[in-house]
């Protein structure tokens, strides 16, 4: 399929560029998942204040994430960054059961934003690796996904310190994105 | 909403109070300055590079900016209660600062890290809060529970394939008009020792008491002061806090081992085996009965190798130097343990005793000379003891050489009966200590009942293998009468002492040394 893909994306769009958000909880991974993404490393992470911004080349698919802040604080933040935003990650750390009703809170109100009118929303149940996580459908159950009307979502089991699902789930925006190209 | 913010605001305040606290001013992890982040699992202030670790632990623990988060209200509880200090004792309670696990540059995530999940996932020093979170309660309860604990799993220290252990526990039939106290809950540590002495007068002859102790003391130092109470026989409780109380501890100390105690008596204290646990100075002349102590000892150290013995009690001493804020007081706590090393060979567990032990060891003397002692042990043959040490002081080397060249069996014995014997019971300063003395002698009796019981003294030339190795103290301590074996020896070696001009038992009155009614162990 990503052959596929790829080979229409080329011929349809050409090098194509992506604006990609990616919120969460504090302590979810996503600064662990970027620099996964960029720099196929695992590093050692501070929770972050303010953000992190990095263009991952994935697919000739140019991908700008920016990795916001999840403290409290930061969170009312994140609407000054959805502007031109084609694709919002929400990471959830698949081990927090406690506040995965937080987590959803915060999806939520996050994407009744009108600015996110049209973005995809890719969930990543994060940590997977964890014995006591959450299963996908877990999560996909407890943060009500089946309940989201008129938008585009997919859950995606990963494992930031491995790199599993990262790709998979940015698979899923692109062939989202292309269909969205084509309508 | 603006009660939200009100509430937000005011546990900014207490979170700011709690930061001013001065071991909450650096980071619980790497030490660095003005910690920003709170670890709301634990309860302790982290920078935020230690915080990025500590998510990152197994479980992951949950750290909160405490300018970028909210905080609920138990949250803040949580914290309030806990803090650095809280939780050095806990999750570094049996910690050795000069084991240099704690990596020196915080700079470098990797050690960090590795000693984050060292401290917390591996749980390797960690103090179960029960344990540690007595700091206001009796250092001697603690060491009480601790013993207790320590005497619960003598089968597995020895393995399953020990011999089976009978002790008799002899308690001499003296009135214990201190007995109710014993279930007492003694809130301060003062409270412990003023009730021992005053209980321990009670049972004296009239020879002794407070008396004597300001005789004894006053001229010799000021610090008698803070014993106030003790002469005056109140058994309220001095003040835990009271300054300079370590130095003061330290010369009546010191006043006791320059003043001969003649009194002959025993003293049943329910803290005398814990004053054993000390047991270090050896220059002290005084010597102690305490029955309990020794049995209770003779009960743990002879079902155990002398060095699963120092295991234990380095442990519980570890925690204890935390939970304890009089810890220093006790500067002999951590040569106890080095005294059990002697018999044993477990430095690394000995030395977790001193760990929190800032303090510096106010008897230093004896700890060389116990040191030395053990060192001398650790040689096969009784005569390198006998070697002059340069680095020792010569009253205690004198001491030993003493005890062990001249006549090993019998003159160690003896030393043992001295310090195990007798009790002086005038003053405060003398009954802890030489009540320490009694954890030695009591060490040293099983020491020498196992080796009886295997060879006799006799035969055993130098060339023999160290008595203090022979490995079956447990199974020879018991004899087949289920006799305590010390009680023999002692009786037989007694008088035998070599009475060495040099020799600090010499200060002591011939009637203290032969003390034997009064010994616990006959």
């Amino acid at each position: 399929m990503g052959n596929a893909t790829q080979k229409l994306f080329s011929s349809l769009l050409g090098k194509q560029e992506m604006r990609i958000m990616m919120v969460g909880l504090d302590a979810a991974g996503k600064t662990t998942i970027l620099y996964k993404l960029k720099l196929g490393e695992i590093i050692t992470t501070i929770p972050t204040i303010g953000f992190n911004v990095k263009t991952v080349e994935y697919k000739n698919i140019s991908f700008t994430v920016w990795d916001v802040g999840g403290q409290d604080k930061n969170r009312p933040l994140w609407r000054h960054y959805i502007q031109n935003i084609q694709g919002l990650i929400f990471v959830v750390d698949s081990n927090d059961r406690e506040r995965i009703a937080e987590a959803k809170e915060e999806l939520y109100r996050l994407i009744s934003e009108d600015e996110l009118r049209e973005a995809s929303v890719l969930v990543y149940a994060n940590k997977q690796d964890l014995p006591n996580a959450m299963t996908v459908a877990a999560v996909t159950d407890k943060i009500g996904l089946h309940s989201l009307r008129n938008r585009e979502w997919y859950i995606q089991a990963t494992c930031a310190t491995t790199g599993d699902g990262l790709y998979e789930g940015l698979d899923w925006l692109v062939c989202n994105q292309i269909k969205k190209a084509r309508n | 909403m603006s009660s939200r913010r009100k509430q937000e605001e005011k546990h900014l305040e207490v979170l700011k109070g709690i930061q001013q606290i001065q071991c909450n001013k650096k980071c619980f992890e790497c030490d660095q300055r003005g910690p920003t982040y709170v670890d709301v699992t634990i309860g302790s202030m982290v920078c935020t590079t230690c915080g990025g670790i500590l998510r990152g632990l197994n479980p992951p623990h949950r750290v909160k900016s405490i300018s970028m988060a909210t905080f609920t209200p138990t949250e803040i509880a949580f914290i309030q209660t806990r803090g650095n200090e809280y939780c050095k004792n806990i999750y570094l309670g049996r910690y050795d600062e000069r084991s240099k696990a704690k990596p020196e540059s915080r700079n470098d995530h990797t050690k960090l890290k590795f000693f984050m999940e060292q401290k917390y996932e591996q749980k390797k020093w960690y103090v179960s809060p029960e344990q540690a979170a007595k700091p206001t309660e009796s250092f001697m309860e603690a060491a009480n529970a601790a013993k207790a604990n320590e005497i619960k799993p003598l089968t597995t220290l020895l393995g399953p394939n020990h011999a089976n252990i009978k002790v008799e526990k002899k308690q001499p039939e003296k009135p214990k008009p201190q007995s109710p106290k014993q279930q007492q809950t003694i809130d301060s540590i003062f409270g412990d020792f003023s009730g021992g002495s005053t209980a321990s007068s009670t049972t004296q002859p009239p020879t002794s008491g407070f008396a004597d102790f300001s005789n004894a003391f006053t001229p010799s130092n000021n610090s008698f002061d803070a014993f106030g109470d003790f002469t005056s026989g109140q058994t309220t409780a001095a003040p835990a806090s009271q300054p300079g109380f370590g130095t003061n501890f330290n010369s009546v100390m010191t006043a006791a081992s320059t003043t001969s105690a003649p009194q002959v008596t025993k003293s049943v204290d329910k803290y005398a085996d814990l004053g054993d646990l000390f047991s270090m100075d050896n220059a002290d002349p005084a010597p102690v009965a305490k029955p309990d102590a020794g049995n209770m000892w003779m009960q743990s150290q002879s079902a155990s190798v002398f060095g699963q013995q120092s295991t234990a009690s380095g442990s519980v001493f570890g925690s204890q130097a935390n939970a304890a804020p009089l810890g220093s007081v006790f500067g002999a706590q951590s040569t106890a343990s080095t005294q059990a090393s002697l018999f044993g060979s477990s430095p690394m567990s000995n030395t977790q005793s001193y760990m929190n032990n800032k303090q510096p060891v106010p008897f230093s003397n004896a700890t060389q000379s116990y040191t030395h002692f053990g060192t001398s042990q650790s040689t096969p043959a009784y005569g390198s003891v006998q070697q002059p040490n340069p680095g020792f002081p010569a009253q205690q080397q004198n001491t030993y050489n003493g005890t062990f060249g001249t006549a090993p069996g019998a003159s160690y014995m003896q030393a043992a009966s001295t310090y195990g014997a007798t009790q002086p019971t005038n003053n405060f300063g003398a009954q802890q200590f030489s009540s320490m003395q009694g954890f030695g002698g009591t060490a040293q009796q099983n020491t020498f009942a196992a080796t009886n019981s295997q060879m006799t003294f006799p035969t055993q030339t130098p060339a023999s293998s160290n008595p203090f190795f022979m490995q079956t103290p447990a199974s020879a301590a018991p004899s087949a009468t289920g006799a305590n074996p010390f009680m023999a020896q002692q009786h037989q070696h007694a008088p035998t002492q070599p009475q060495t001009a040099t020799n600090p038992f010499m200060n002591l009155p011939p009637q203290q040394v032969n003390a034997a009614p009064t010994n616990p162990f006959f």
